[in-house]
């Protein structure tokens, strides 16, 4: 049953990919889809992308075994909306074409910003795959009960092939259309999941909660923060570090920013953030009665047999409330969500490679640039390597947590590209070398932290457990990364020779709060 | 300006209108709505008649045939004049008097609720009703305050900037054509 569905997933995405692939030869096409989508399409392309496998399984794992600190996820995870829709989305629409980096180069030089936000994207882009496939490979396996490591292999090598046949033959409207029709297909099953925890309980949300503080075996604990993150002070640290990074990090993520190219007008940008709002927040309300439910029907101890993380709870749940149909339902579900995110993000690093680095930075300045078409068979060759990449990556870091490669992606955003944006967009004197040492003043910070962190190495948990170079007590670099962004970002401009050029600046606010000129 | 208008929804010179309109989720009832287009057709009568951007660069409007090759000097002229223009000020005012307040509210909001959540585990546990305690409480406020300034922030763009930049838009572009 579930192999079946798996398969009509597949073929389905397909299909939208082959229709959608047919004519789309310009780079505008293949960038942003034409930019001719409507402010509710966007907006359930924008939840597709947002609510990752991460967010259904894992999340709501959490919330079963963790009770409170499960939530503390959905909370951080949903206010950075904020952050995007009235600082980010409607400028950044208004005043870039394909990536971020577009944003920045309209007041910058191009080569020292295009370098830097190059990189950073593909970063962030590679960190949020890995946390993804990685997830992939032990679900497909979990679901379709195939347990050896070749198996959990192959789904990884599975999704991988198909994330670049998705983007390099449908480009960024094959990748919508299966954001919209996953975001569906999410929404319905999760909807009616709640409906049926909810008739089991005969509406009833005390009697719910309370049978949850029961199944999870944690009793008053379970309605507290703690249960999962701790009460020391390194605990408490990396909580609000994780605090950060989520509520920062969304307006960073190059994925999200280049769904909003994919509409035509600011004023549509700003609706399709409304929707994605209104839809990831009742999604996650949603899956707070899920994690409720897991835990008051299934019990903590089955669901940690099934898996130690809880990644499994909405299968169980699906399973508990509906038999082998439900189940299938909700794993192919599943399944299309893993799909689709991870094919954003392919789009989203692709984009990143060929129209910042290959297009702009890797050329001599007196170089003509290359013609749309070309840059769009780069950007096409260069997914393929991307998947390649983040393939091999993935089936070396199989032993990493999900939610904490989530929470990285999310930590470098908020450190790398939200300091550069904020201030391009709002810092009348920031130059070109503020600009760089921005993105490179968080990124670099972010990522030795996390080499030096719990998570690479002295726990049991870490990449090496045997070896001791965790001088840094955090698990989220955040709480340092991001401010280190920022103050590299107003450091470099300080100390930078050049003179912010005001006409620059003058363009850039027109144009960003009028849409004068905006593609 | 009252806060009840509705910017105009020809936003996009070439969107089909339907489009436009059928996804408008605050869209006030038909009836209402009929009004505010009938006033907003007067408006762009009498705006159109008193010529209502010929005074921000102080500048006769140039004839269009001196400006056919846009070169980069006359574009950033062009920038320049409208980013000192009132009208243009008016704008980012509203924008930025709405937007930096309302940041720094729930960024501090959320930065108090993580602190309070992992220090204050007495407050944190405080039953309100059975199983429901402050904790609770306090997340679900979270959501809640986050729906409602999705809400204030789209309602106020549209009823206090959408016009007016669409307005300067058009006339910017004109300019630099």
């Amino acid at each position: 049953m579930a192999a079946g569905l798996f398969v009509l997933v597949v073929l389905v995405t397909l299909g939208i990919t082959f229709w959608a692939g047919r004519r789309s030869r310009a780079a505008e096409d293949f960038y942003t889809a034409g930019r001719d989508f409507s402010p509710m399409q966007n907006g359930f392309a924008i939840s597709g992308d947002y609510m990752s496998a991460a967010s259904f399984l894992g999340v709501t794992g959490l919330i079963a075994l963790y009770g409170y600190d499960g939530l503390l996820y959905t909370i951080g995870f949903l206010v950075a909306w904020l952050l995007v829709l009235m600082l980010v989305a409607e400028l950044v629409r208004n005043c870039g074409r394909y990536t971020l980096a577009d944003v920045l180069t309209l007041r910058m030089r191009e080569r020292p910003v295009r370098v830097a936000a190059g990189v950073s994207g593909i970063v962030i882009s590679l960190l949020y795959l890995l946390g993804q496939m990685v997830g992939a490979g032990t679900l497909v396996s979990l679901l379709l009960h195939l347990h050896s490591s070749a198996a959990r292999a192959g789904a990884i090598v599975g999704v991988g092939v198909l994330m670049v046949v998705y983007v390099t033959i449908g480009g960024m409207k094959a990748t919508t259309w299966i954001q919209i029709v996953k975001c569906v297909l999410l929404m319905g099953g999760t909807v009616l999941l709640t409906v049926l925890v909810l008739v089991r309980f005969h509406g009833d949300l005390g009697s719910l909660m309370r049978s949850a503080a029961r199944g999870s075996g944690q009793g008053a604990a379970y309605d507290v923060p703690g249960l999962r993150f701790g009460h020391k002070l390194t605990d408490q640290l990396d909580f609000v570090s994780l605090g950060l990074a989520l509520v920062l990090g969304t307006a960073g993520l190059p994925h999200i920013l280049s769904r909003f190219y994919t509409v035509p007008t600011a004023r549509a940008a700003r609706r399709s953030a409304v929707w994605a709002i209104g839809l990831v927040g009742a999604f996650y309300l949603m899956t707070i009665v899920l994690g409720l439910g897991a835990a008051a029907l299934i019990g903590a101890p089955a669901i940690k047999a099934a898996n130690s993380a809880g990644n499994t709870a909405v299968a169980q749940l699906a399973d508990a409330l509906g038999g082998t149909v439900l189940f299938g339902v909700i794993s192919a579900v599943a399944f299309a969500t893993i799909l689709a995110v991870v094919a954003g993000l392919t789009m989203a690093a692709s984009a990143s490679f060929a129209h910042d680095l290959w297009a702009q930075a890797f050329r001599h300045p007196d170089e003509d640039p290359p013609s749309e078409r070309q840059e769009v068979v780069v950007a096409r060759i260069s997914a393929v390597a991307i998947g390649g990449v983040a393939i091999v990556l993935s089936l070396y870091a199989q032993k990493l947590n999900v939610a904490t490669l989530v929470a990285l992606a999310f930590a470098v955003a908020a450190s790398a590209n939200l300091p550069a944006v904020l201030f391009t967009l709002f810092w009348r004197r920031f130059t070109t070398r503020g600009a760089a040492w921005a993105i490179w003043g968080g990124l670099v910070p972010a990522l030795v932290l996390v080499v030096f962190s719990p998570v690479v190495s002295g726990s049991a948990a870490a990449i090496f457990p045997g070896a001791h170079f965790d001088w840094f007590p955090l698990q989220n670099p955040g709480l340092v990364s991001v401010p280190c962004g920022f103050l590299a970002g107003w450091l470099g401009t300080v100390t930078s020779r050049e003179r912010a050029e005001p006409d620059a600046y003058a363009e850039l606010e027109v144009r960003a709060l009028t849409g004068a000129g905006a593609v | 300006m009252s806060p009840q208008e509705l910017a105009p929804d020809t936003e996009h010179p070439t969107a089909p209108r339907s489009s436009e309109e059928s996804f408008d989720w605050w869209a006030a009832s038909a009836a209402a709505r009929e009004k505010q287009e009938q006033r907003r057709e007067q408006e762009a009568v009498s705006a159109t008649a008193s010529g209502a951007f010929a005074a921000s660069a102080g500048a006769p409007a140039e004839p269009p045939e001196d400006v056919a090759t846009p070169s980069g000097i006359a574009a950033a002229d062009i920038y320049r004049a409208v980013h000192e223009s009132s009208e243009f000020r008016e704008i980012r005012a509203r924008y930025r008097r709405f937007v930096f307040p309302a940041t720094a509210a729930f960024l501090l909001w959320y930065l108090l609720y993580v602190v309070l959540a992992v220090s204050a585990p007495q407050l944190m546990a405080h039953p309100i009703a059975g199983p429901f305690n402050t904790a609770w409480l306090l997340g679900l406020l979270q959501f809640a305050s986050t729906f409602l300034l999705t809400w204030l922030y789209a309602r106020h763009a549209r009823a206090h900037r959408d016009r007016a930049a669409l307005g300067l838009r058009w006339e910017t572009q004109d300019r630099l054509r």
